[in-house]
């Protein structure tokens, strides 16, 4: 995922909503996949994305424009995930006793599909949370430490962990 | 190592490969813009209330209640401030009282203290404390009362009758021109002598008995041994019945006094006028005595009035001895006073070697 154009964000936090348009196409699809590792399923990517842009949005005039912006953006994922399963209860995908209940998107091999969700299982929240940030929105043990507020050796621990778990069906 | 690399790279592409089908439509961001729109004009509608229009009215509010007697007789805001200020140091100096006073004979020793504080810190006379402490429920707040007067010159009485009109310490200070900081000040090095464990005090009574066996003295207004040293200044004669003044070192672990100084005294000295007759009557607020010449009088209790012993019981027909000071023609009751068995301290208190035999 390339970084934005801080110029984009400059305009955005002046209220231009051409910019906030811009943004929106741009980390639309890397925020609901992110949603959609993080959850497992398909129900509620959909509002999350929603909140998420929303935050965004809100927020955007108190974003330091000298600072990533990707880290700031996954806090705000990580933040609204936990928020929408907290508020609703729902059961993410290791807690989920029927398989079959997993809504996969049609374009993947559901063999594929089965397996990576089988290893995803295995994992904890924490552990699916960090997988997320760190292989998916590829941020670094550091970032990754301050968003989640875990000091930097136990969240390597805890990738090594998650890799073991992952182990053959990757 | 190669492995685990190869593992995040194959997990990554995985990752990639199973949220690949996952698309956001167009109507999400409208969603999202919408919500975002509205909440702005909500914050357009709050933004002058918040920004402006409650911190002026605080503003003005504080400015109102600091300047203008709004509170009655506890005065501005910043008064009922500095009168809570004050009352908690008032209330620090009686709980030390309360830690130290185990038995009700210490609330005399409190007593002493306290009226020793008066004398040596405020330069006050006996007279005057009696009547200060016969004004004020408890000694705390007399120390109060001292040190304020003390602060603007003025006599103690001015400030007790603020007091009993109920206006607070804070209105009080600030209509004397006070810096409430000094007043604490003086508290709070008040507050330092009380909590020192080794005290000097006055004390002022008549000898109750004599120990040669181990150079002490009891005092009949004083609950514990007073002993004697080779060091202790000594004028004039030492005998029972007799009036002392007794400078002594007192310390609270273990109630252990050492007189430094004695001398005889006269209680008239010291504005006491002490009568003895037979109880003819007695109230809840004063006792009547017939004196041998055959008259009658009044004595006016105090919180203060000490009865020693102070298990004593009044009944009509009783002989006692009243110890009172005048005030606006009346008599008021320092202490009752009827002869009384000598209190030993705990034998591990007695010093063995220190104190020679006189």
């Amino acid at each position: 995922m390339e970084e934005i154009n801080k110029e984009i964000i400059e305009r955005a936090k002046d209220g231009d909503r051409e910019a906030m348009s811009e943004i929106f196409e741009i980390y639309k699809n890397y925020v609901a996949r992110s949603v959609y590792i993080m959850l497992g399923k398909n129900d509620g990517v959909e509002d999350i994305t929603e909140n998420v842009f929303f935050k965004i949005f809100t927020n955007l005039k108190s974003f330091d424009i000298e600072r990533d912006f990707k880290p700031w953006l996954s806090r705000i994922i990580l933040n609204e995930t936990r928020n929408y399963i907290g508020k609703n209860k729902i059961t993410i995908l290791n807690d989920s006793k029927d398989l079959e209940l997993f809504e996969a998107p049609n374009v993947l091999n559901r063999e594929e599909i089965m397996d990576i969700k089988e290893g995803l299982k295995k994992l904890s929240t924490t552990e699916r949370e960090i997988i997320t940030l760190r292989y998916y929105q590829e941020l670094t043990v550091d970032e990754i430490s301050r968003i989640l507020r875990i000091p930097k050796n136990t969240i390597k621990v805890k990738i090594h962990r998650a890799l073991k778990k992952l182990r053959g069906v990757v | 190592m190669f492995d685990e690399i190869n593992e995040e790279k194959k997990l990554k592409q995985e990752l990639e490969k199973f949220t690949e089908g996952i698309e956001v439509e167009k109507s999400t961001y409208y969603r999202a813009m919408a919500r975002y729109e509205s909440s702005l004009k909500e914050k357009k509608r709050f933004t002058p209330f918040f920004k402006i229009i409650i911190p002026v009215t605080l503003s003005f509010l504080l400015i109102f209640l600091s300047v203008f007697p709004v509170f009655g007789n506890n005065g501005t805001l910043i008064d009922i401030l500095n009168t809570q200020r004050i009352n908690r140091r008032i209330s620090s100096l009686k709980n030390i009282s309360v830690s130290q006073t185990e038995n009700k004979s210490n609330s005399t020793v409190d007593s002493t203290i306290i009226q020793t504080i008066l004398e040596k810190e405020f330069g006050l006379t006996p007279p005057k404390i009696y009547k200060l402490k016969a004004q004020n429920a408890d000694y705390a707040e007399t120390v109060a009362v001292v040190i304020i007067a003390n602060l603007t010159n003025v006599e103690p009485e001015n400030i007790v009758e603020m007091r009993r009109n109920n206006y607070g310490w804070g209105i009080i200070i600030r209509k004397r021109g006070i810096d409430p900081g000094a007043a604490m000040l003086k508290l709070e090095q008040i507050r330092r002598k009380l909590e020192s464990k080794e005290k000097n005090i006055l004390i002022r009574g008549e000898v109750e008995a004599i120990s040669d066996n181990t150079s002490s003295i009891i005092i009949n207004t004083f609950p514990f041994k007073i002993y004697l040293s080779e060091d202790t200044e000594i004028e004039g004669t030492i005998k029972e019945g007799k009036s002392l003044e007794i400078e002594a070192s007192y310390i609270i672990s273990s109630n252990f006094v050492k007189a430094l100084k004695v001398r005889e005294l006269n209680p008239s000295d010291i504005g006491i006028q002490p009568f003895i007759g037979q109880v003819v009557n007695i109230s809840k607020n004063s006792l009547t005595l017939l004196l041998k010449d055959g008259t009658q009088k009044e004595f006016i209790f105090t919180p203060q009035t000490l009865l020693i012993p102070p298990h004593i019981s009044l009944i009509p027909g009783r002989i006692v001895r009243c110890d009172s000071i005048t005030d606006g023609g009346k008599l008021i009751l320092v202490r009752i006073v009827q002869r009384r068995p000598p209190l030993q301290p705990p034998h591990s208190f007695l010093p063995q070697n220190s104190i020679k035999r006189r």
